[in-house]
């Protein structure tokens, strides 16, 4: 509105972790460009994808960051959890050893993501209901616990994706916009190494 | 041309990357041999030479044909055959270069500038290397060896003319081919170094045999396959008891169901099932379970080993052995344990050097990546994780020629990586003007996880003509390799400063603590 010039009026980062092979790409791939490919890749290191969409009169940019999901690449991959404005944990409702990793994934944000970064627990591959290891209930229990929203969704069959991803976004365009109009136009390089990050990093070791 | 001293341009070359406090020190090491090489010089010049002189190519004997070459007499010297990569290459080719880098020693060259000399000899044609073996021979100046090498990209920039005190510091450093006793012999004598050329894509390649770059592609096979057998010392029957055993360990694993199975074989078991365009899972199941139970302990598996094997398995006609040891000799040669260790170090060093090398060689780019946030992590993880056989960065058919060449080699890492390196930087050199020109950060990252290939290559250009213009472009005083060591010290220097600093951290740290526990 304020710039014409700029096709949006804010960009959200967004970060998507969870173990390895849960889904996070598909879901990605679903979301950004709506379709769903049979042959898998391995992403290795850190991707990162484009949507532009309409967010209640918004126009807002998503750059929703894509990460590997093995151990090794933690050192890589959490370096870019400072200055996301929402994480999205997934899991696979197929892994109960996922599903019990997102506790692990929970600590890795409180050691280095911003205090107030939006979360949502996203239980990926519902469509496959018979191998299912992981309850809807458990899952919603886990997000109570965490005071954060809970979807079950399919990337196969496009249940829930968008739906995920709106709810994460409108959370962190909310929460920028309470704290204060300007915070929204900002670059995402000024929100990585502001004062919020130095913050949280305080709170972990005292 | 003004007469310049090699070690002059060294130290221009080392001189943007550094603050002034430290710019002192740089410049003592500059005037001696490249700082990685005196480390340990013995061992690290017996590397890099048995690299640069792959056995089979011949150069050494035009070293030798003058009869001139000494016996080998230094203890040191012949200790140095003791490192593991000479010792993996075959004996004769070994002990030629040896002698011929001996030679060049003694006859006052500083050990960086001869294996500057034998690099050129390695990588030229005969004729070429007969001429230019000649003019060092002669200590005659040359102005126009390019012309008669027969290799040039363009006319020849002066490679080295000596400043006479240089070969005579280096020796102070310990070299172990030039012992004190030794006398030297004339220094000053220059040589023009044929592969310093115009860095314009558009010029021309004269002399430059176009057919190579298809018969690169499809002999990778047999070269390969002979590095596997013959450059790598097989331990007899290893490859089937690893193989017996990770096979008992994952059987163990999944009949104690999903929850049992350890980290390393479900990561496995899942980039089996996402490994795309390859068939025979059960040829690469055997290899990445072995691999994983060879590798020391903690390692086990990586993300994107599985693309590695991928490629080694098709390129070795799905030999499992042939694959396994193959990849097991590139593990040296390449120092991969580091990259695959938790923490990643050594690829954290790889991200280092690229920056160094783009910060030296694309100075606008280097800038424009600093404004807008782009670092290496974002975009050359999986270039060097699986050593570019990942299809994101050239197609296939290129990736086989940059391997040939890493096969036929066989060198030290700093020779093995400069091949990747050259690549990495001759594209960035060509698409900077694109990338310039893009001043958001996603778009920057979005053209370099996918470089359009097909606009940076010329028609008919293949990855032979790259590696030969990176050549050109990117080693005009140093070779590649000896820049590559360079930067890996200053990388130590980095990390241990910043040990420092996190020690001092964690002292006052403490101080403040006790201070506070005291009231």
């Amino acid at each position: 509105m304020a710039r014409h010039e700029s096709p949006f009026d804010m960009q959200i980062k967004l970060l998507m972790i969870g173990d390895s092979g849960v889904g996070k790409t598909c879901l990605l791939l679903r979301y950004a460009s709506d379709h769903f490919s049979q042959t898998f890749i391995t992403t290795i290191g850190i991707d990162f994808k484009i949507k532009n969409i309409e967010l209640d009169t918004k126009r807002v940019k998503l750059q929703i960051w894509d990460t590997a999901g093995q151990e090794r690449f933690r050192t890589i991959t959490t370096s870019y959890f400072r200055g996301a404005q929402g994480i999205l944990l997934v899991y696979d409702v197929t892994d109960k050893k996922s599903f019990q990793s997102i506790r692990n994934w929970v600590a890795q944000i409180q050691q280095h993501a911003d205090v107030h970064v939006n979360k949502i627990l996203i239980g990926n591959k519902c469509d496959i209901d018979n191998e299912r290891e992981v309850s809807t209930e458990e899952g919603a229990q886990l997000a109570a616990e965490y005071g954060i929203q809970f979807f079950e969704t399919s990337a196969k069959n496009d249940i829930n994706v968008e739906k995920g991803f709106i709810t994460v976004a409108r959370e962190v365009k909310n929460r920028l916009m309470a704290d204060g109009g300007s915070q929204g136009a900002r670059t995402q390089g000024n929100v990585a190494l502001s004062a919020p990050a130095k913050g949280g990093k305080k709170s972990s070791c005292c | 041309m003004a007469r310049q001293s090699f070690n002059v341009v060294l130290h221009l070359r080392v001189r943007p990357c550094i603050h002034t406090a430290r710019l002192e020190r740089h410049h003592e090491r500059a005037r001696g041999a490249p700082s990685g090489l005196r480390t340990q010089p013995a061992r690290r010049i017996a590397c890099v030479t048995s690299t640069l002189l792959p056995a089979d190519h011949g150069c050494a004997h035009v070293l030798l044909r003058t009869n001139r070459a000494p016996p080998v007499q230094s203890a040191k010297f012949n200790n140095s055959r003791r490192c593991p990569h000479t010792r993996s290459l075959s004996q004769g080719g070994v002990d030629d270069a040896e002698r011929g880098l001996f030679w060049l020693c003694q006859v006052g060259m500083a050990p960086a500038e001869a294996l500057g000399v034998l690099s050129v000899l390695a990588h030229s044609p005969p004729a070429g290397r007969d001429a230019l073996f000649q003019s060092i021979h002669d200590n005659t100046p040359r102005s126009s060896a390019s012309s008669e090498s027969g290799r040039s990209p363009g006319a020849g920039g002066q490679w080295r003319a000596s400043n006479p005190t240089s070969p005579v510091k280096a020796q102070d450093e310990g070299s172990p081919c030039c012992s004190p006793t030794t006398p030297v012999t004339s220094p000053p004598r220059s040589a023009s170094r044929p592969a310093s050329g115009p860095n314009s894509p558009t010029n021309p390649r004269e002399g430059f045999v176009p057919c190579y770059e298809t018969a690169a592609a499809d002999k990778l096979d047999k070269h390969a396959g002979k590095f596997a057998r013959q450059n790598v010392e097989r331990v007899p029957g290893l490859y089937e008891a690893l193989f017996a055993s990770a096979q008992a360990t994952s059987a163990a694993d999944m009949a104690g169901g999903r929850g049992a199975m350890s980290q390393c074989v479900t990561d496995i078991e899942k980039d089996i099932s996402r490994t795309a365009n390859f068939e025979n899972r059960m040829a690469l199941r055997g290899v990445l379970y072995s691999l994983s139970a060879f590798l020391p302990g903690g390692i086990g598996y990586v993300q994107g080993q599985n693309l590695v094997a991928r490629f080694l398995l098709i390129v070795m006609r799905e030999d499992q052995e042939d694959t396994f040891w193959a990849w097991v000799g590139m593990m040296h040669q390449f120092d991969l344990l580091g990259l695959y260790t938790p923490g990643m170090p050594r690829l954290r060093l790889r991200f280092f050097q690229l920056n160094r090398l783009v910060l030296w060689h694309l100075p606008r780019l280097h800038a424009h990546f600093a404004t807008c946030d782009v670092a290496a992590d974002l975009y050359a993880t999986p270039w060097f994780i699986t050593l570019l056989a990942d299809g994101s960065m050239l197609p296939e058919q290129q990736t086989r020629v940059i391997w040939d060449r890493i096969f036929m080699q066989c060198g030290a890492p700093a020779e093995q990586w400069s091949c990747i390196y050259g690549v990495l930087l001759e594209l960035l050199r060509r698409a900077e003007p694109m990338l310039l020109g893009l001043a958001r950060f996603d778009d920057l990252i979005q053209m370099l996880t996918h470089l359009p290939i097909k606009d940076l290559l010329f028609p008919g250009e293949g990855a032979v003509a790259l590696l030969e213009r990176a050549a050109s472009a990117f080693e005009a005083s140093v070779p590649l390799p000896c820049q590559l060591l360079m930067i890996e010290d200053e990388w130590h220097d980095v990390e241990r400063a910043e040990q420092d600093l996190a020690a001092l951290a964690l002292r006052k740290r403490a101080r403040f603590f006790s201070r506070v526990a005291s009231g």
